[in-house]
């Protein structure tokens, strides 16, 4: 099915008030949104959570949704903000109970165990790189991560993904390379 | 510029040898569960509502913003305005009312087609006449009392003169 055909039936399915939008929602968003939060966050857990308040949200605005131009900017606008939310929410948090010997460049990535990115294929050294490109796509800037995730990972073009974070087409290109820059020097380092 | 080329592609290459966790079974259920309760318990905004509901609360808001703009600048004008005189409209008179009007038919058509800038120079005329008149009428008192005003002498152009031509 493509994105059109899609779109449309999550739009009739929410005009119908019919609950089984959230799972149309869900085959179309929730692998990409999950993505895109996991690069923000870089935390497995904090994605899920904030995924599952973006899909309640979602449902509470679902009038809004159907009447909504782009259904791809209006879902990613609320991702955005409930991960800014959460993040903000996070911070305050750690600043109470703020431990300066753990040195974190993105919050929750020390004490997230969990991987968020798993060997595509199995190979002697697969889950070491695994950790090793997760370590590194950690240390990028969020704008920048979150770009790259979105164009390696979910094949998005350059537009798509200025269509879903309403950037300018030069903006995600010119973050993109910084982020591969970046990556680049860090990945040197590993000698992968 | 190709070299740059090349350096994406080997990163883009690397960073494909690892891919995303697909989002498990379980997070599925629990977030459609959670979503679907939500469904079940928040009506839905009907949309037709929603433009009628910002057209009211604008329209309260504007009607609430006059009244107390309304309500305070009376407030504080009413103790300044409290000792003064109530002003009382006078309506001008009209030139065509004014009695002995020294014009022909004509040129009172004439005077009251070309608007205001002409009735009060007729007006002065009229005026200016009236009051040499008068102070002809002193100075023919002064004559006849046989004390002519050597110094005092009006300095009015007399009747009939230039100042016709001013009209």
């Amino acid at each position: 099915m493509d994105r059109h055909s899609a779109d449309d039936l999550i739009r009739a399915a929410l005009r119908r008030d019919d609950p089984a939008a959230c799972e149309l929602l869900w085959d179309r968003y929730a692998g990409d949104l999950l993505a895109f939060l996991q690069a923000v966050r870089c935390s497995k857990h904090d994605a899920e959570d904030v995924l599952q308040t973006i899909f309640v949200k979602i449902v509470r605005k679902r009038h809004h949704l159907a009447a909504a131009r782009c259904l791809d900017a209006y879902v990613y606008q609320i991702a955005r903000n409930e991960a800014t939310s959460f993040l903000r929410q996070h911070r305050r948090k750690r600043s109470l109970d703020w431990d300066p010997k753990r040195g974190v460049s993105c919050l929750g990535t020390q004490s997230d165990a969990q991987p968020w990115l798993v060997a595509a294929e199995p190979a002697d050294r697969s889950q070491e790189v695994a950790e090793a490109l997760q370590a590194a796509l950690t240390r990028l800037p969020p704008v920048q991560r979150e770009i790259v995730v979105l164009k390696t990972y979910k094949d998005k073009t350059f537009r798509e993904i200025a269509e879903m974070l309403e950037l300018s087409l030069n903006t995600v290109a010119s973050r993109y390379r910084y982020g591969l820059e970046k990556l680049r020097a860090l990945l040197k380092d590993l000698e992968l | 510029m190709k070299e740059a080329e090349k350096r994406y592609d080997e990163i883009e290459q690397c960073l494909r040898k690892v891919r995303l966790a697909e989002p498990p079974g379980e997070l599925k259920r629990r977030i459609l569960g959670a979503a679907q309760e939500t469904w079940k318990q928040a009506p839905a905004e009907v949309p037709w509502q929603i433009p009628l509901r910002h057209l009211g609360l604008s329209a309260a808001a504007a009607v609430l913003i006059v009244s107390s703009a309304n309500y305070f600048s009376t407030a504080s004008v009413a103790p300044w305005q409290a000792d003064r005189p109530v002003a009382v409209r006078v309506e001008a008179a009209g030139f065509e009312d004014m009695p002995e009007t020294p014009y022909s038919p004509f040129v009172r058509h004439l005077i009251a087609t070309c608007g205001s800038p002409a009735r009060d120079a007729s007006a002065l005329l009229d005026y200016v006449q009236s009051v040499r008149k008068t102070l002809d009428g002193a100075e023919q008192d002064d004559a006849a009392d046989g004390s002519g005003p050597s110094e005092h002498e009006s300095r009015l152009l007399p009747v009939g003169s230039k100042i016709d031509s001013y009209v």
